[in-house]
């Protein structure tokens, strides 16, 4: 943080032409600059049920997908190698029901579902997971 | 700080400008997000490079007018940890 660069002034005056730049607010540190919208009414409809869940999601990279949900090295037996699919919110919620993810077999389902149960914050899909539990 | 980041693909987010702030729809999680400066702007100059807040704060203080005295990169550092959060940028290494 101590090579700052000389000093904000226009970058065109050389040419003669001073353009200006815009102003930017930086903030704090300590200061967010979001606020999420999450109106209970647009859950009730169709957003949650329209977000998507990447399976695997990419910080996957490659991995297989065990029965367990885990990520595991690449051809190892008994994990579905990653098809690199999305799927809806509506469809995991109904494999999580019971029901089995479409184009996939059962134990393939079962496999994705407890991968999506095992979605941490920041991964993606997590949020559309996440938002899949919340209460009416 | 060698942490680098990655701002999600441009399809799965709808960026809204409005005067004072920007809406972000997320697409893969269904949520939007009112968001304020700077984060539009490193957004904007992230691009679709994997980036460090050091080369974020460097572009910013590159293409904008900064006001004096803000300790850039950390403010960057700061606002990327809430996009990670939201799924807006991704972290690709500590």
């Amino acid at each position: 943080m101590t090579d700052q660069p000389a000093k904000n002034t226009s970058q065109k005056e050389a040419n003669g032409i001073v353009t200006r730049r815009r102003a930017l607010m930086m903030g704090a540190v300590g200061a967010s600059a979001v606020v999420s919208i999450k109106p209970a009414l647009a859950q009730t409809a169709g957003s949650v049920l329209n977000c998507e869940i990447p399976i695997p999601g990419n910080h996957v990279s490659g991995g297989y997908i065990a029965p367990d949900g885990k990520i595991v090295p690449p051809d190892t037996p008994g994990a579905f190698a990653p098809q690199g699919r999305t799927f809806t919110g509506e469809e995991v919620k109904r494999a999580i029901r019971g029901g089995s993810l479409p184009g996939t077999s059962h134990e393939e389902s079962q496999a994705y579902v407890n991968y999506v149960r095992r979605l941490q914050h920041g991964q993606s899909g997590f949020t559309c997971y996440a938002s899949l539990q919340m209460p009416r | 700080m060698s942490q680098q980041f990655k701002a999600a693909n441009p399809e799965e987010i709808v960026l809204h400008m409005l005067d004072m702030m920007s809406l972000v729809f997320h697409r893969p999680s269904g949520l939007t997000h009112i968001v304020a400066d700077p984060i539009p702007a490193i957004l904007e100059v992230m691009q679709q490079e994997v980036s460090t807040p050091a080369q974020i704060a460097e572009a910013l203080e590159n293409n904008f007018d900064l006001e004096e005295g803000v300790d850039v990169e950390n403010v960057v550092l700061a606002r990327l940890d809430e996009m990670n959060a939201l799924g807006l940028v991704e972290r690709i290494s500590e």
